[in-house]
């Protein structure tokens, strides 16, 4: 974000934008087609980057919550570990509605949203080894289950742009 | 052992960082995983919950009581979560690939009881069974507005 604000003032709005987008695709895809639902494909204009902002706030202070929330029996090394991974997905989804963020008894942070768009349950989860799954049950019971990992994201997006 | 009839139900525990705005999240289902660095060295195979009906009245304060009586430190922002056994089961049987057979809730102890047959599949079942539960909760009681008797 200080990136983002400090080439705003630098390089005016509509030169940011395209920073802003540039450091967002460099971070994170997602592979399918489902990529082309969450991810940003366009330029960025100036409602969805306050859009955006706004969602981060509201997902770091669900984590500042859970943060002290945790209960002994969760581990806290694994919640920390896929809270960070969690964070880099999340702040590259291009999403309108913030989710719902859960900690399950081993620790592991899950991103859930229920009736979002045409699935009437979405969920990312971060696994301890790095592993990211994507799932969705779409409103006609079709459903999407993809695994990645934040590094063969960015190596595939990278042969795309 | 017994088997809690599928017209009765069960209470699942979930601590506050499985709920968010009131709503309980998919991870109060989730089974936990191997940690040796816990002491545990098996993957969790069935889900902990209580039977409802075996208090006669009081039924959530009774219960966690019983949560505290197992050593379960209640938070009083987690809720208790009702589900009815049969409506629970057959969801997950008509959303998912299990058979009925393999589901069932036994009695442990007391009301202390466990939800078989939910171990054992790929992710992509294992969200059918996570949000098949989640959606069939019939009622959430927060922990700390419940009144002690």
């Amino acid at each position: 974000m200080q990136l983002h604000n400090s080439r705003y003032l630098k390089y005016g709005f509509r030169n940011s934008i395209w920073y802003y987008k540039k450091e967002i695709v460099s971070k994170l895809s997602l592979s399918s087609a489902t990529r082309r639902e969450f991810i940003t494909s366009n330029v960025l204009e100036e409602k969805n980057i306050k859009t955006h902002q706004s969602i981060q706030k509201q997902i770091n202070k669900r984590f500042s919550y859970l943060d002290i929330a945790l209960d002994d029996d969760q581990d806290k090394v694994i919640y920390n570990k896929t809270k960070d991974l969690l964070l880099r997905v999340l702040s590259c989804l291009l999403i309108d509605k913030p989710p719902f963020i859960g900690v399950d008894n081993s620790g592991q942070v899950i991103a859930e949203w229920h009736n979002y768009r045409k699935s009437k349950f979405a969920r990312v989860i971060c696994f301890s080894d790095n592993n990211i799954l994507f799932q969705a049950i779409h409103n006609d019971d079709t459903k999407i289950n993809i695994t990645s990992n934040l590094n063969s994201i960015c190596t595939e997006l990278e042969n795309q742009i | 052992m017994c088997r809690i009839s599928i017209e009765h139900h069960f209470i699942r525990y979930c601590k506050p960082s499985q709920s968010q705005d009131g709503k309980i999240l998919s991870a109060a289902f989730r089974l936990r995983l191997k940690n040796p660095n816990r002491g545990r060295t098996e993957d969790e195979k069935t889900l902990s919950v209580d039977w409802f009906e075996f208090f006669t009245k009081n039924h959530y304060s009774n219960i966690n009581s019983a949560l505290i009586e197992r050593k379960m430190e209640t938070n009083p922002n987690g809720y208790l979560a009702k589900l009815n056994v049969g409506k629970s089961i057959n969801d997950i049987i008509k959303n998912s690939h299990c058979s009925s057979g393999q589901l069932y809730v036994e009695i442990i102890k007391n009301s202390y009881s466990h939800f078989f047959g939910l171990y054992g599949f790929d992710e992509d079942t294992n969200l059918l069974i996570e949000n098949s539960l989640r959606e069939n909760i019939m009622e959430i009681k927060k922990i700390g507005k419940i009144k002690i008797c």
